[in-house]
């Protein structure tokens, strides 16, 4: 039998995966990240949301239908979409506009003084989830569970619609190990190759990912071998033996993308979450606007962690994790509208948010984190905002609590001065776009791959004096992103004086047995 | 016919919960059974809102004790505001509509 085709490329997530082939031949089809999120797609839902009610109606007893029919008649009133209509021509989506529109509409009943009026808000809000439902549409094509996807490259939607729990795998012509894609792809141990050269023999059923040695072979054919995946750590895994007993030194947190990681990790690994990306959360237009949803996911995580705390980093939307119709058309993303500028830009989303997270704080041991803070009046407009958003929540008699907030330190202006942010609680190191913007070497382009991954000296220099500005203001300092989980530039980071890391799930038990190694105490 | 015709009227919301969704429903639906415009005004604040508009009545925030101004141009004027009154003075109907579940 002829050695069956070959194809060289970039190792990205470790682990092997064979099973069938799905070519997605065009990535903006049918599992296209969002929906559309325009005015149209706006009517169309208080269309639907009439027509839904008035069915509604025909079922419902005379006493339950009087209030859907002012449902009815509320959603029929074309000044209900005035406000909503402005924000749109302001540059917000249909779904965000929506609902921050709303918000307003009804943070004017939920102010009052009259309980009476504050009663009516219920009514509103309803209508506004109605809608909302609607913009976010059902769930979109997505290629079949235990196969291997085989693409020019993937969004991070596409990677989070999908149902990984069977297994899978990815082999990109292009994309990159640095990619978001590749940081999930770790984060869930799916073995994934990018950057392949040549060409996939048309026909080809199965195929088999090597995500340690970096290529992909033709199956010989389409069913799936038995080649599990890289086990992810079981919350059996062994403990680390130098825990008992010993004092705090070294703090290891974990990262978390996607929520359901949690479920897969034991909180006694680690000590919190050090980073939790929320901007993975947002997959279509609508869970922008989604504050409950938000709320309801921050809650879970503070209380999967206990005492322990949990770091949630705002949303960190733009420059390689573009949102369609959110984050401008832009020739250089990477230096562009993206992290807390994006935000600032946009606050209604940001108040989103904010709400979602002071409202979870009570339930846990939370700290907001500000992603590309740059100026420190970046840093003094957010708390501002925060602190609007709390007295909003106090007004409404709504249980909240304002957390500790911190900044990564990843723009290189605010590595080198990071004495002017002395109203940040605490300092977390982006390594990965620290990195990129360090060395002029967009962290997802191929082509200067080499250069993106000589930066481990300057990163160095750039994290001693980080460490000494933390050490001058007394705020605690973390670092997170991929070179916090490779145990080289771990021990390089120790000897600069960081004592905090977070990294991915599946690094957590290799670096608590290296630090074990290293007679390192975690605490 | 008399194109022109203004009317208005003032008077005061004595219902329970003033506008609450019920009664805003009733009172935007007789509004707009009419041609001619109808505004309303709150206890003097001197913003005409739109009477056809429920998200406008609604957001008014009415309640009882409310003074209530509401004026009305065009064809049908006059029968408009002395509509427009009497459904306000009946308690916008909503004894009728208690009456009729009980």
């Amino acid at each position: 039998m002829p050695a069956a085709p070959r194809l060289k490329g970039e190792a990205a997530s470790p682990g092997l995966f064979s099973g069938p082939v799905h070519h997605d031949t065009n990535p903006d089809a049918g599992t296209g990240s969002v929906q559309a999120d325009n005015w149209q797609a706006l009517v169309r839902a208080v269309e639907d949301a009439v027509r839904a009610l008035r069915d509604l109606i025909g079922r419902t007893a005379p006493d339950g239908a009087a209030i859907l029919e002012f449902q009815v008649e509320m959603l029929l009133d074309p000044a209900i979409l005035e406000p909503a209509r402005q924000k749109l021509e302001d540059g917000a989506g249909a779904a965000l506009a929506w609902a921050a529109a709303m918000d307003q509409y009804i943070a004017g009943f939920e102010t009052a003084d009259d309980e009476q009026v504050r009663a009516r808000a219920v009514d509103v809000i309803d209508i506004k989830n109605r809608v909302l439902d609607g913009l976010r549409g059902s769930a979109r094509v997505n290629f079949p569970a235990a196969s291997v996807y085989l693409g020019d490259d993937m969004t991070p939607s596409q990677f989070l619609e999908h149902d990984w729990r069977q297994g899978g795998g990815i082999a990109l012509f292009r994309g990159s190990v640095s990619s978001h894609v590749a940081l999930l792809a770790r984060s869930q141990s799916i073995p994934m190759v990018v950057a392949l050269s040549g060409k996939i023999p048309g026909g080809a059923k199965g195929l088999l990912v090597d995500g340690t040695n970096g290529f992909v072979e033709v199956a010989p054919d389409g069913r799936q071998a038995a080649l599990p995946a890289e086990a992810f750590p079981a919350p059996d895994a062994p403990r680390d033996e130098s825990r008992a007993g010993s004092r705090p030194s070294v703090r290891l947190f974990v990262n978390i993308n996607e929520p359901s990681e949690i479920r897969n990790i034991d909180p006694q690994l680690c000590d919190g979450i050090g980073l939790f990306r929320t901007e993975f959360l947002l997959r279509r237009a609508a869970d922008l606007a989604d504050e409950d949803g938000q709320y309801r996911t921050y809650r879970e995580m503070l209380e999967w962690a206990g005492a322990k705390p949990v770091t949630i980093r705002l949303s960190d939307i733009g420059g390689d994790k573009p949102f369609p119709g959110l984050s401008p058309d832009e020739i250089n993303p990477a230096l562009g509208l993206r992290g807390i500028r994006l935000l600032l830009a946009k606050p209604d989303l940001l108040r989103i948010q904010a709400r979602a997270l002071l409202r979870a704080a009570p339930h846990g041991n939370l700290k907001i984190l500000l992603p590309m803070v740059t100026v420190p009046e970046e840093l003094d407009q957010t708390l501002a905002i925060l602190s609007q958003e709390a007295a909003g929540l106090a007004r409404r008699r709504i249980a909240h609590a304002l957390p500790p907030v911190g900044i990564m330190v990843e723009v290189p202006a605010t590595a080198m001065m990071l004495d002017r942010f002395s109203k940040a609680a605490f300092f977390s190191i982006g390594s990965n776009d620290l990195a990129q913007y360090l060395m002029a070497a967009g962290r997802d382009n191929a082509s200067v791959s080499s250069l993106y991954r000589s930066a481990g000296p300057v990163l160095l220099t750039a994290a001693r004096q980080i460490a000494d500005a933390a050490k001058r203001l007394d705020r605690p300092l973390s670092l997170c992103g991929d070179s916090a989980g490779d145990e080289r530039m771990l021990s390089s980071f120790l000897d600069a004086g960081i004592r905090e890391f977070s990294v991915a799930s599946p690094r957590l038990v290799p670096i608590r047995r290296f630090l074990a190694e290293q007679q390192i105490r975690l605490g | 016919m008399e194109v022109t015709a203004k009317a208005q009227a003032e008077i005061e919301v004595k219902h329970g919960v003033g506008l609450h969704a019920r009664p805003s429903v009733v009172f935007t639906r007789l509004a707009r059974s009419f041609p001619c415009a109808i505004e309303i005004d709150v206890d003097g604040s001197g913003r005409w809102l739109n009477g056809k508009s429920i998200v406008k009545i609604m957001g008014a925030r009415i309640r009882k004790g409310s003074i209530l101004r509401i004026r009305a141009e065009g064809t049908g004027a006059e029968e408009a505001i002395a509509a427009l009154r009497n459904l306000v003075e009946r308690n916008f109907d909503e004894d009728r509509h208690h009456a009729r579940r009980a």
